[in-house]
């Protein structure tokens, strides 16, 4: 089972930086799926023509889940059953991987410049945390 | 003032008078800075349709009722022949009491934000307040919601918060301190789903106004221009000060719905009203109602005119739809023409709010 390993300090930070990202949530979730379109074609059809409310889900389930994060046993149920629903999304290891990086440099991108550089650690671990819980949620 | 009218002290509370206009008194004195007034502004205030000569008596009778209404208070207020006075260094208004609210309790607080000001007062100079009184409040909740996320008290500051949004739906300093509260109480999910309501508050929905244009094929508001006035070939001369005082009044006065110009015939109403919207920056239509059939509708003959002949089945539907939510001055030209069946039509501008 994935161990998260934060601090409650870790976990504020990473909240911190989820909340100054709200404004700029939307466009940075419409351009985590292109870019997943443009490299994956084939994962396209496994959504709805009109992305909106995919986009608004994917900022909701991670501000639920960064809620979560100081209850570790709930945000592992929520990712790990979030992983079984991806199976029939078309989700292979090899596109978790993808997503693990696309979505950092996404947020290293739109994210304050400064604290850049220690956040990216924190969301580095935060993201392996997701891919790995959803992946072993998507053998169940 | 807020809710009610009334005078709390040591001696208790008193906020039952024998008239309306002895509370009204009491209110005018408290609000004025120096807590001392001429008797003739203030007979103006209370009676501004009568002759000063007449509400001499009339201003003492209310007096002496504001002196009965206030029990054991009556030596706060001091007259002389000229001026009547309220001690004020003695009496804080609510007003006072939101400019400088970090002494109020949340509660207090939540109270004046929102109890209504002054409820079925319409007096001018109590509408004149109420913009000042909303720009208190908003100050006062957006310091104090500030005092109590910085002392970690998120869900008071939300109560707070709350209370101040039907005032200014759309603050941003309200919205960023309502995200920050419900981030501190550990709900990013709810400060997320701020965001949303605010953007969507902001942004009408995409949606509505396509389905507008595909429902009835006609251009964008934009591209459709309504019928504009006759171009006056000779000299404007005579009434220019009037003519600035109206597009003054324009200006200023967004929630104005009617302006209704009245004068024999020949004396130069539509002139006026052309020359008054002369560079405003405002959408202008403009109809005559000349030819409008005396046992027709006449809304469906404004309706038709502004068109323009545009083929539409409903077309006071279109033409509600086309001008909703848009800044617009339509002068209706005479409008004596319509006799009584023009009553019809008042309703209707401050209905659709068409008529600037």
């Amino acid at each position: 089972m994935s161990n998260l390993n934060f601090t409650k300090e870790e976990i504020n930070r990473l909240r911190l930086s989820f909340f100054k990202l709200i404004p700029v949530s939307e466009d940075l979730s419409k351009e985590f799926y292109s870019g997943l379109f443009e490299k994956y074609p084939d994962v396209r059809p496994h959504f709805k023509p009109d992305m909106q409310s995919q986009q608004d889900k994917l900022v909701d389930t991670l501000a639920t889940l960064l809620d979560t994060l100081d209850r570790t046993d709930e945000a592992i149920h929520i990712l790990t059953s979030l992983g079984n629903r991806h199976i029939s999304y078309g989700a292979t290891p090899e596109i978790y991987a993808y997503v693990e990086v696309a979505f950092l440099e996404l947020v290293a991108q739109y994210a304050n410049q400064e604290e850049q550089k220690d956040l990216m650690d924190l969301w580095s671990r935060m993201m392996r945390f997701v891919s790995s819980t959803m992946l072993e949620g998507s053998q169940l | 003032m807020f809710g009610t009218v009334g005078l709390h002290s040591d001696h208790g509370s008193f906020t039952t008078f024998e008239t309306k206009r002895a509370a009204k008194l009491l209110v005018l004195l408290g609000l004025s800075r120096t807590g001392k007034m001429r008797r003739d502004d203030v007979a103006d205030l209370l009676w501004p349709e009568d002759f000063i000569d007449s509400t001499r008596l009339r201003l003492r009778q209310e007096l002496s009722r504001l002196r009965r209404g206030l029990g054991g208070n009556d030596d706060l207020i001091e007259t002389t022949i000229d001026f009547i006075s309220l001690d004020r260094s003695l009496v804080e208004n609510d007003l006072e009491r939101l400019s400088g609210p970090s002494s109020l309790s949340t509660e207090e607080l939540i109270g004046l934000l929102t109890e209504p000001f002054l409820p079925g007062w319409d007096d001018a100079w109590v509408t004149a307040k109420r913009d000042e009184v909303d720009q208190l409040r908003i100050r006062a909740a957006i310091s104090i919601a500030s005092e109590l996320i910085d002392r970690d008290e998120p869900d008071k500051a939300l109560q707070v918060l709350q209370a101040c949004t039907p005032i200014s739906p759309s603050n941003e300093e309200i919205r960023d301190l309502t995200m920050k509260a419900h981030n501190a109480r550990g709900s990013l999910s709810d400060a997320l789903g701020e965001y949303r309501r605010f953007k969507k508050a902001e942004s009408p929905p995409e949606s509505e106004t396509q389905s507008i244009q595909s429902s009835t094929e006609l251009p964008s508001f934009d591209a459709f221009e309504l019928p504009q006035p006759p171009h006056p070939i000779d000299q404007f001369f005579g009434r220019r000060q009037l003519s600035k005082d109206l597009k003054e009044i324009l200006q200023r006065n967004s929630e104005i719905r009617l302006i209704t110009l009245v004068g024999t015939g020949g004396i130069g109403k539509t002139r006026l009203a052309i020359e008054a919207l002369r560079d405003v920056e405002l959408c202008i239509g403009f109809v005559s109602f000349v030819e409008c059939p005396s046992n027709g509708s006449p809304e469906i003959y404004l309706a038709q005119a502004l068109l323009r002949g545009e083929n539409a089945s409903d077309p006071l539907k279109v033409l509600k739809r086309l001008l909703q939510g848009k800044a617009c001055v339509l002068i209706l030209d005479n409008l004596e023409h319509l006799d009584e069946a023009g009553d019809s039509l008042l309703p209707y501008f401050l209905r659709f709010q068409i008529c600037a």
